[in-house]
């Protein structure tokens, strides 16, 4: 890739606004259209074409599979934790009423809470599904 | 008391996760251990609560159905929900030593989250009061299983996976696109609200399609007569130990589905009258009993032996729902429960007696009779439950099959099923005759450990005592087909 000039420029050009745009998306999920899957989706391509125009090994140095793996787990806990708390603070799985101040508050910082789980899965699933497509062509070569 | 119902669903929810962070073996196996027999006590407990008070909703975030998705625990569902985790748990223990020496060691903690991840699924299609959420966890027990069965050491294991794949993913698409039918027709997705508002004098053409799907989707899943070959397939090339485990899960959440579907959702237009798809059913089913015990007489080898009279047997289970009378509905229940028990037994054994054959042929029984005399009495029980001798629980269950088609209009049915018990005692006489009156003493066989033989002797024990003391089985099953067929209080 290095003889590539404009495509290097042109993916560093576009990369931040991919991830911002995710970003947007997750945090906006609550306002408008949106949500952890849609942004966690987003958020991954960004990343997979970081790989795609620079190489996959300066894409490990960053993110290697297992700490992929780790972080996909953490999200579905962290989803799982959260409709824990709502148990732990005496109402169902998954109520977010009492997790803050007032009960607005609480459903607020619940959906972002797991929905921060679901995009932070979704992202490194989608990475991950990346990898391994890598590792299977490898093998064959 | 009242968080049961989600409890049973999240705990392995959230053992699955932890247990990819660790990454270790022995700490996997230690707590899907845990975690099985917690949830199996956990349900036990919500199963009495159940009984004793009748069913029980529970309100994920407590937002109020139909908006909210809902769970819904009633004596069917229980009763499902025990089988499966006991099952579950039972495999867990009785498969240890064949996961070791079968699955590749990078692999294994992966398997039992997988395996944990199967059993969620499979709880939650049993326990959801939202027909969406249904076709989600069916998807999570369907992938989940893609993978266990990819891990037979068979070089067609990932094509018997890739194949099993497809077909679920057809079975699933017609379940969506049947789901997604309901939603357009009706605007609600809860089950018990759909049931209210699907009425008699309103169907249209496009909810008679979406019963159609249903009837596919389900019909692959239960492997339903023609859409029985992946069955087979599968239960040849999956590892030995999974074959054990879904013998008495994977299929049965077909029947399940089939039993929610068209007897609770659809309870007002009862479609399987109103299409005649019951006589449709009826013959099919008993094509399949008929041909595929034929087709297990001929087999060789042993598992598939076992796989195509899980068809036949599968084959009664869907026979007596078409007959829809509850004594019918009563028997294919009580003939789930004794069937899983008694297939998951036979093929455990064949599981732990050969880790390291791929077919296990029926002259490698040869002479184990004398070699093991006390694990293949446990066996040769087992192999009377299936051909249905008293004092066994396969009895029972072909006792009530065989009343329910005699109080039926179509009780000249009853001579096959008589002739196709009779066709059983080939196969597994076959076998017997291999254990007990060989001159030749197969030396190859793998040594049982003490766990996974006292998992053969309690199946083995269980198929006796649900042989005398029907009350579990019987008088659960009678329950529940009574409250379907004059109970409207649901």
């Amino acid at each position: 890739m290095k003889h590539h000039i404009i495509l290097r420029i042109v993916t560093k050009l576009l990369i931040p606004l991919i991830l911002l745009f995710g970003l947007y998306v997750q945090f906006h999920g609550d306002f408008s259209a949106g949500g952890g899957f849609q942004a966690g989706v987003i958020f991954a391509a960004g990343f997979i074409l970081y790989n795609i125009v620079f190489g996959l090994d300066n894409g490990r140095s960053i993110l290697s599979s297992n700490t992929a793996k780790s972080l996909m787990a953490i999200g579905v806990i962290l989803y799982i934790v959260v409709g824990f708390l709502g148990i732990l603070l005496g109402g169902n799985f998954l109520e977010y009423n009492d997790l803050s101040s007032t009960p607005i508050r609480g459903q607020l910082l619940g959906v972002f809470l797991v929905e921060l789980g679901v995009g932070l899965t979704v992202s490194n699933v989608m990475v991950l599904v990346f990898y391994s497509f890598n590792d299977i062509s490898m093998e064959k070569q | 008391m009242n968080q049961l119902p989600v409890l049973v669903l999240v705990l392995p929810l959230l053992v699955a996760p932890i247990l990819l962070l660790f990454r270790d073996n022995r700490y996997a196996y230690n707590m899907s251990l845990g975690v099985s027999f917690l949830n199996l006590l956990l349900i036990i407990s919500l199963f009495q609560h159940v009984y004793e008070n009748g069913n029980m909703l529970y309100e994920l975030g407590s937002w109020e159905a139909p908006i909210g998705i809902r769970l819904n625990a009633d004596l069917l569902s229980c009763y499902f929900l025990l089988l499966m985790n006991f099952m579950s748990l039972i495999c867990l223990i009785a498969g240890h030593k064949n996961v070791k020496s079968q699955i590749e060691d990078d692999n294994i903690y992966l398997f039992y989250i997988a395996w944990l991840l199967c059993n969620v699924g499979f709880s939650g299609i049993i326990l959801t009061n939202d027909i969406f959420n249904l076709f989600v966890f069916l998807e999570i027990s369907s992938l989940a299983s893609y993978f266990l069965i990819s891990q037979g050491n068979y070089k067609a294991s990932s094509l018997a996976a890739i194949q099993y794949l497809f077909i679920g993913s057809i079975g699933a698409v017609f379940i969506l696109f049947a789901i997604g039918i309901l939603y357009a027709n009706t605007g609600t997705l809860n089950m018990s609200d759909l049931s209210n508002k699907i009425i008699n004098n309103n169907i249209s053409l496009s909810m008679s399609l979406s019963i159609a799907m249903f009837l596919i989707g389900v019909g692959i899943k239960t492997a339903l007569f023609p859409l029985h070959g992946w069955l087979v397939r599968t239960y040849t090339y999956a590892p030995s130990i999974i074959v054990s485990y879904f013998s008495g899960t994977s299929t049965k959440i077909g029947v399940y589905i089939l039993l929610r579907i068209f007897l609770d959702v659809f309870h007002s237009i009862n479609p399987l009258e109103h299409y005649e798809l019951a006589q449709l059913i009826l013959f099919l089913s008993l094509i399949g009993v008929l041909l595929s015990t034929l087709y297990a007489v001929k087999q060789i080898e042993v598992k598939k032996m076992l796989a195509y009279s899980s068809v036949a047997q599968l084959s009664y289970i869907i026979l007596a729902i078409a007959l829809l009378t509850p004594e019918g509905l009563t028997a294919s229940l009580v003939h789930v429960f004794n069937h899983s028990i008694i297939k998951t037994g036979l093929f455990l054994v064949v599981t732990i007696l050969f880790i390291n054959n791929k077919d296990v042929s029926i002259d490698d029984f040869s002479g184990l009779g004398s070699k093991y005399p006390l694990l293949m009495s446990a066996f040769l029980l087992l192999l009377l439950g299936l051909i249905g001798l008293p004092l066994t629980s396969g009895f029972i269950s072909k006792w009530y099959l065989v009343s329910a088609i005699l109080q039926s209009d179509y009780w000249y049915i009853s001579v096959v099923v008589l002739i196709t018990s009779f066709m059983t005692l080939f196969y597994v006489w076959l076998l017997i005759e291999k254990i007990y009156f060989s001159v030749s003493v197969n030396h190859d066989s793998s040594i049982p450990t003490i766990s996974q033989s006292l998992c053969i002797y309690l199946l083995a024990a269980i198929t006796i005592y649900l042989g005398i003391e029907t009350s579990l089985t019987f008088g659960i099953s009678d329950q529940i087909s009574t409250n379907f067929f004059y109970n409207t209080n649901k």
